[in-house]
């Protein structure tokens, strides 16, 4: 059916994500920067922060109980970065493996993604607004964020309400399925920033059930 | 142990007290004017600042002497101690009553000891950065000026024009006007430039100064093509043109000036334009000059793929539209047809 | 990227659609240009699925000349620009569960794709696809690029001169999506614009069964 090269391309792309979540107080935040700065690469420059407006779509129909959700993210730092990604169910798999996997497909877009999105029967499902800092180590990515409620639907630079007074840690590593030696490195980067932040493995369909 | 912690709280106030006592004397001494009364209370006010470091150094000596054996001359080496350093006091104290009556203008300079003993937070300063980047710095120019050294010595240049020696040409040529085409302020370029830019709706103009006066200018022409300039003063030394659809930065993100276009007809046109700017070459009115060039000759560019060749009435030759435009007339020609 | 015409290149009568290439081929080898490689742009055709969703045709192409993308056209007119991984949030789209449909399925038999040579003369990128519809040879259709320029109305008559050499006087008008655009810069979108076009137009043509080679 397709072209064998471009079968064998999109087979080698990275899809799966291992990810590592945890939280700090805003009071704290200076001093895990420090910390990440320092461990991270491109120690020299000033650390890269990040606002993004996430919008999430679903698809619905009648046969279909469980809707599909693609998201939107739209920097609002370069606008015309645009990104559209698909998020599977989070695996915790057993006790042998450190991190949580994800299937995760992230594409680049042009600017006309909600457009296409609402022509092909995607509806706005919610969306919110996040600040924050990047680092990377090697293909490791650290994001320090915080989410922001949209007080006003489409207004993203004003009216804003963050939710809690802490921010979202997230050590996350695409790569293709079975490299699991990832997450040993990933356990070991997350055990230098200890005691400042605890980054786990959380199991988020225990949290959609204490949170409803 | 007790005498040594006694010596070195000795020498931490002592020290703080020279340094707060050469300040002082670097304060009176810079008042430039003075009335002899002023000048007499200097002199007095030296002669003691010299005083109290003879008894100050005296304090120091009998310190270090001490360390005995026996109780005795510690006894009296203790009691030295004390009148060397009642001496000091003293005239310490005289010392300072004579600086109050002395004019200071600098009484600031006191304030910054306080900041002596503040510890800034470094992770907060830009500090290390900024030392990679000055260290980073310094080496390219390092290399660079080796490799400028070694071009150097490969071709020595020969300023000297030897017919100039002759007597009475030698006066003519010094009294002739130096031209200063090359030399105008910055400010007085950009005006020019802005009101270039005002003329031509399409055209947008941005300078940039990445090295030293001479300035660097991007043009856009309409959606054909964009060119970098240089220019010394109003004299345009260099130009190269590239497509709408390439840029001029390097890797890094910096004016890229020499890299050529990927498409051979921009790099035809960048030589026609190299060539072009001979004919723009008149000194005596720089200003003009810079104004006819972009305004009518580079600007007559805008049309490179929409106009047929006035000669030929063709597009294509030679798989290249009309690039070049008649310094005149500026009718678009085929490099074959003009 | 430049600008790039699409012109359709009808076989003539009493030749094959392989010699008609040939012929294409020798003619553009005679002006001069190189040979640099095949190309290839493919189209593959899903539809909507469910009564909830309105009727709605999503067409993904690829083309060779931008290997690390992939466009989705919808029959709206929209078109989406993105990175080649895109082909797997389609195929989340149309994957079908046990005991549930997919929200858009693949219409069987509607690949259609133009692969060829391609060429370079001067500033000019030259493509001869023959049009394949589910492995049955369909057309030519012939790409002629001029890349330093972005604004297709000025340099539709450099184009011009050039595609007559090749294909005769079927360059004597611009396409007519060319002729219709109204955003003066040439994107790649455009591109995948024009060969929709001529696919959907072969894909018409489709019931009377041209001869195949």
């Amino acid at each position: 059916m397709m072209d064998p090269q471009l079968a064998q391309a999109l087979k080698a792309a990275p899809t799966n994500e291992y990810l590592l979540q945890g939280s700090i107080l805003d009071s704290s935040l200076e001093v895990l920067l420090c910390r990440l700065k320092g461990l991270c690469d491109h120690a020299d420059s000033p650390e890269e922060k990040f606002v993004d407006h996430e919008m999430v779509y679903a698809i619905k129909n009648a046969s279909i109980p469980q809707p599909l959700q693609y998201s939107v993210r739209h920097s609002l730092v370069q606008p015309e970065n645009w990104q559209l990604r698909y998020l599977g169910h989070s695996e915790m798999g057993d006790k042998s493996r450190h991190t949580l996997i994800r299937n995760c497909v992230d594409v680049a877009t042009s600017d006309n993604v909600l457009q296409f999105l609402h022509e092909v029967g995607f509806r706005l499902d919610h969306e919110f607004v996040v600040k924050g800092f990047y680092f990377h180590k090697g293909r490791m990515k650290v994001t320090v964020s915080k989410i922001f409620k949209m007080m006003q639907q489409g207004h993203t630079t004003d009216n804003l309400e963050s939710i809690v007074p802490s921010y979202l840690v997230e050590l996350s590593v695409l790569a293709t399925a079975g490299q699991d030696a990832i997450a040993e490195d990933m356990k070991n980067f997350a055990e230098q920033l200890k005691p400042l932040v605890q980054l786990e493995k959380i199991d988020h369909r225990r949290l959609q059930a204490t949170g409803t | 142990m007790k005498k040594s912690e006694i010596t070195q709280n000795f020498k931490f106030k002592l020290e703080f007290l020279l340094s707060s006592i050469n300040l002082r004397i670097a304060e009176t001494q810079l008042p430039l004017k003075m009335g002899d009364q002023e000048a007499e209370k200097l002199i007095h006010a030296i002669k003691l600042t010299q005083k109290l470091r003879g008894s100050v150094t005296k304090v120091f000596t009998d310190l270090s002497n001490g360390q005995t054996s026996t109780k005795e001359e510690e006894k009296e080496m203790l009691e030295d101690l004390q009148k060397s350093l009642l001496s000091m006091n003293d005239n310490l104290s005289d010392l300072e009553k004579i600086s109050q009556s002395l004019p200071s203008t600098v009484h600031q300079t006191s304030n910054n000891i306080s900041l002596v003993c503040l510890d800034p937070a470094t992770d907060r300063t830009q500090l290390p950065s900024q030392l990679i980047h000055a260290h980073k710095w310094t080496n390219k120019v390092n290399r660079l000026s080796d490799y400028a050294c070694q071009a150097l010595q490969q071709a020595t240049l020969r300023r000297t024009n030897k017919s100039q020696v002759g007597p009475g040409l030698s006066t003519k040529r010094q009294r002739r006007m130096p031209p200063v085409a090359h030399n105008i302020p910055a400010s007085t370029v950009e005006t020019v430039l802005n009101s270039l830019e005002k003329h031509l709706p399409d055209t947008s103009i941005t300078v940039s100064r990445p090295n030293g006066s001479s300035c660097v200018l991007q043009i856009t022409l309409s959606k054909t093509l964009k060119a970098v300039c240089v220019l010394r003063g109003f004299l345009i030394e260099y130009v190269n043109v590239k497509g709408y659809n390439e840029d001029f930065l390097s890797n890094d993100g910096k004016i890229d000036l020499w890299s050529k276009s990927r498409y051979k007809v921009f790099e035809k046109v960048s030589d026609l334009m190299m060539a072009g700017i001979q004919h723009y070459y008149y000194p005596q009115m720089p200003e003009i000059t810079i104004r006819t060039f972009i305004q009518q000759w580079f600007n007559s560019y805008k049309t490179l793929f929409s106009a047929p060749c006035s000669k030929c009435g063709k597009h294509l030759q030679g798989g290249l539209p009309p690039v070049w435009r008649d310094f005149r007339t500026l009718a678009p020609l085929h490099d074959g047809c003009r | 990227m430049g600008v790039v015409c699409i012109f359709s290149y009808a076989v003539p009568e009493g030749k094959s659609g392989q010699q008609a290439v040939d012929m294409l081929q020798k003619n553009v080898e005679l002006l001069g240009a190189t040979r640099s490689g095949n190309f290839c742009v493919d189209c593959e055709t899903y539809q909507s699925n469910s009564q909830n969703i309105s009727q709605r045709l999503i067409h993904i192409l690829h083309n060779s000349e931008h290997p690390a993308s992939c466009f989705a056209a919808l029959d709206t007119g929209t078109i989406l620009v993105s990175d080649l991984l895109f082909d797997v949030l389609m195929s989340k789209l149309t994957a079908a569960k046990t005991g549930r449909e997919s929200f858009y399925q693949q219409r069987k038999g509607f690949r259609i794709e133009s692969r060829g040579q391609r060429y370079e003369l001067w500033d000019f990128v030259i493509k001869i696809g023959s049009v394949s519809l589910a492995s049955n040879f369909k057309g030519i259709l012939v790409e002629v690029e001029y890349c330093p320029c972005v604004v297709a109305s000025d340099c539709w008559n450099l184009i011009k001169e050039m595609a007559q050499s090749i294909v005769g006087n079927v360059a004597d008008n611009p396409p007519m999506y060319i002729k219709n655009k109204t955003d003066p810069v040439y994107s790649p979108s455009d591109t995948v614009n024009q060969y929709l076009e001529h696919f959907n137009n072969f894909r018409k043509t489709a019931p009377q069964g041209q001869p195949s080679r």
